[in-house]
């Protein structure tokens, strides 16, 4: 009987460790919601968070003195171009610079896609998943369709890397 | 039995680990990337009377690039820099930048000075870098002391402000300090006086083990809060492990202490990951009533006027029909969990520290587990009690009784203080002091065995009777508080008091509201801070009788907006603007630059101090540079 209860007291107490873990992994599973934002790009147009629903949206936070940044541009540029009709969108978020400054990097290499160039600071912290990555420029993230948080890449892309992150969401008729 | 146990608690110990392992591994990602001040430090130091030098110590794979020093005196009189000498780095063509220089490991340079340097100067170091990762940190500006004088720097200009003259002047200097201080490497907190802001961000940076083990010693901490440790023996009773074996007594409180673990984690992940307003939850007269209710009803347990024991029929229900001679572990993981809930508004400061991490990072398992380890801790007095202390706590002898009764009055303080802060201040006051009177007289009745004890009891009654006299000269002269009973006579007194009555803030309660105030600040340019406030947060109307109402904070709040954001109503409109603001509750003040960008830092969660807050204002025009 004592036996019994000591089996009964380790048997509750492993199920009730086991259902909270299961309780945790579905939640930690399950991708966090993009905070909502609402900024005016350089041609004045706004973007909220609302606009992308049902898109794949790729934030890209950026600086004209990151050398990475302006490497991977021209080919979010051109990624952004071939699946538009897949309803992937490339926003382009420019932090610690002026207007005046992203002004200047877009003169030399123009993008075809819309950038942030003020108030996007107080964005990144809101998107990066840690402190560090808050502070750092590339970062790029990874807004999924209905507006969850899929990725989030840290340093400079490559095609490769930036289709490799869409894969798991793209489903057929995303990227490839 | 004995051995049944530790194997079933050998499997949790495994358990534990294993969790705690696989999460550490899924956040090896970011754990590569060094802080800024890790992969590149500026060290200042003086080749002679007229040589600075400036050195880096450079991390593996990473780079600084020469275009982007930039050295200034602050604080030099007339002493100017030369142009430095900058050694040669690797040159390349960069297709965006052109021909640039960067170096790697280390680099050292000298700057010639011109004139004589006096003790305070400082020498502002700017730099930029990148890593091979492929990604950059941002451009830097530390100022740093220039050595030799050090101790001298430190300690100029440190007194308080004593005139409305010096106040600009002490301003700055604290801003210079405060930005000293964080140049510094910043392993050192300026004081607590941010402290959900600094468990949030040593949740960000810890190893996770080290957190939850943080996490597992806050929590034993608050269990000697006034809220949690009166209520350990009551519990002990109530779950019954007075009267059962040793070990049983063990499994009962261990099935308590996980529940109520458990119900921290999952409450705390709820609201985390939804982004409710913890605090402001808990502070809502709806709920704060019946806790404060609560917590007099425990009181008079404890007091002994009645035995608290569940209903009999819920009693029996939850241990089924053939244990009616022992207690069961459902009820006490029941109890554990709804013990948790009732400890709620004490807890909230930690737990607002965890949700804020929770929110931010979206790491909801890191933070379920470092609730569940605050629970674990708030719950192993208890465990200690239930093993050890069958023995040790004693059923009779007056001492314990007079414990009793002071546990009893500790609980009846926590439903004061969580009750009477609804009440005007006034009615507080008188409930206080009513309650120093009647606990100064019961003890100065009570008979006493040993001349020490004597002592104590005469210098508790003595403090006693003095907040009573204190509360009733407060009562007469009107305008007390409980925390400060003749703060009506200062104001009466003091020849400033018509300008204390206006207050530097403009009141918001709405979303738009909020927004047209910042894009006011935004269109004149000046720096703005949101100090989010509700009278229902103490904190809150602690920190506009004290720190808001400092001269010196009033002054440096009228060269910016300073903007407050009322959310006492807690509107669905304002709790919208909080999420939006992923701000948790109050108090918190938010500083925007004048630009109208806010940075991760630029926030305190929490109470601060004055000081601290000069400090930030001061630094607000400092941060509005242009890169």
């Amino acid at each position: 009987m004592r036996r019994a209860t000591a089996y009964l007291i380790a048997l509750l107490a492993l199920a009730g460790l086991i259902a909270g873990l299961a309780w945790f992994a579905r939640i930690a599973s399950q991708p966090p919601a993009a905070p909502s934002f609402s900024l005016t790009d350089r041609a004045g147009h706004p973007h909220r968070l609302a606009d992308y629903h049902g898109d794949i949206l790729i934030m890209n936070f950026w600086a004209p003195w990151c050398a990475p940044c302006r490497r991977e541009m021209p080919m979010l540029n051109r990624f952004a171009r071939r699946h538009a009709a897949h309803g992937v969108r490339v926003l382009g978020i420019a932090v610690e610079t002026t207007p005046n400054d992203v002004a200047r990097a877009l003169a030399d290499a123009p993008v075809d896609y819309p950038i942030i160039a003020r108030g996007g600071a107080a964005l990144q912290p809101r998107y990066a998943a840690t402190e560090r990555a808050s502070r750092v420029v590339p970062l790029t993230v990874i807004v999924g369709r209905s507006g969850r948080i899929q990725s989030q890449l840290i340093g400079e892309l490559t095609e490769r890397r930036l289709r490799r992150a869409l894969a798991p969401i793209s489903g057929d008729s995303g990227a490839e | 039995m004995n051995n049944a146990l530790a194997r079933s608690c050998l499997y949790l110990a495994v358990l534990l680990v294993c969790l705690s392992a696989a999460i550490t591994a899924t956040a090896a990602d970011t754990s590569t990337l060094l802080p800024v001040d890790k992969a590149f430090a500026p060290k200042v130091s003086r080749d002679g009377p007229h040589t600075l030098s400036v050195s880096w110590q450079i991390a593996d794979g990473y780079y600084l690039y020469r275009h982007a020093f930039a050295f200034a005196l602050q604080d030099a009189g007339d002493a100017r820099l030369g142009p430095p000498t900058i050694p040669e780095g690797n040159r390349h063509t960069d297709e965006y930048f052109g021909p640039v220089e960067t170096y790697r490991h280390t680099v050292h340079i000298r700057i010639p000075v011109q004139g004589d340097l006096p003790s305070t100067a400082r020498l502002a170091v700017s730099y930029q870098g990148c890593a091979d990762a492929g990604l950059c940190y941002p451009p830097q500006e530390k100022t740093r002391p220039i050595p030799d004088d050090v101790s001298a720097t430190a300690t100029a200009n440190a007194g308080p402000p004593e005139n409305a003259r010096d106040i600009t002047q002490t301003a700055r200097t604290a801003a210079r300090l405060a930005s000293r201080a964080g140049g510094e490497t910043t392993t050192t907190q300026p004081s607590n006086a941010d402290t959900t802001t600094t468990l949030a961000e040593r949740l960000a940076n810890a190893p996770h083990v080290a957190t939850l083990g943080l996490f597992l010693l806050l929590g034993l901490g608050l269990a000697f809060t006034p809220c949690i440790l009166p209520m350990i023996p009551i519990v002990a009773g109530l779950i019954g492990s007075r009267d059962v074996s040793r070990a049983r007594a063990f499994a009962l409180a261990l099935a308590y202490v996980i529940a109520m673990a458990v119900a921290y984690a999952v409450f705390g992940v709820v609201a985390g990951y939804f982004g409710a307003n913890i605090q402001a939850a808990l502070q809502r007269p709806l709920v704060l009533l019946p806790f404060a209710g609560l917590f007099l009803l425990l009181a008079g347990a404890s007091f002994g006027w009645f035995d608290f024991q569940m209903p009999g029929a819920l009693r029996a229900r939850l241990s089924g029909p053939e244990t009616t001679n022992s207690r069961s572990l459902a009820g006490a993981a029941g109890l554990g969990f709804a013990a948790a809930l009732i400890a709620g508004p004490c807890v909230a400061p930690p737990l607002a520290g965890a949700l804020l991490y929770i929110s931010t990072s979206g790491n909801i398992l890191l933070g379920g587990l470092a609730l569940f380890c605050l629970g674990l801790g708030m719950g192993l007095p208890l465990i200690a009690l239930a093993v050890f202390g069958a023995s040790v706590l004693p059923r009779t002898g007056a001492w314990m009784a007079e414990i009793r009764v002071f546990f009893g009055v500790l609980l009846l303080a926590t439903g004061f203080y969580l009750g009477l802060r609804l009440a005007p201040a006034a009615v507080a006051l008188a409930a206080w002091g009513g309650l120093a009177l009647v606990y100064g007289a019961y003890l100065s009745t009570r008979p006493v065995s040993r001349t020490s004890l004597l002592v104590s009891r005469r210098v508790a009654v003595a403090l006693l009777g003095g907040y009573v006299a204190l509360a009733m000269a407060g009562l007469a002269i009107g305008n007390g508080r409980p925390t400060a009973p003749l703060a009506g006579l200062a104001s009466t007194s003091d020849p400033t008091g018509a300008a204390a009555s206006k207050s530097p803030f403009e009141r918001v309660t709405t979303q738009a509201g909020l927004k047209r105030a910042l894009a006011r600040a935004r269109e004149t340019n000046r720096a703005a801070m949101v100090d989010v406030y509700a009278d229902w947060c103490v904190e809150c109307v602690r920190m506009k009788h004290t720190v808001f109402a400092r001269p010196a904070v009033r002054t440096a709040l009228t060269d910016i907006v300073a903007i407050e954001f009322d959310i006492t109503d807690y509107t669905a409109d304002q709790r919208q603007a909080l999420r939006a603001m992923s701000i948790f509750g109050p108090p918190t003040l938010v500083f925007y630059r004048a630009d109208g960008d806010t940075n991760p830092d630029a926030r305190v969660t929490g109470t601060i101090d004055a000081e601290t807050l000069l400090g930030r204002l001061g630094g607000l025009d400092n941060t509005a540079r242009t890169p």
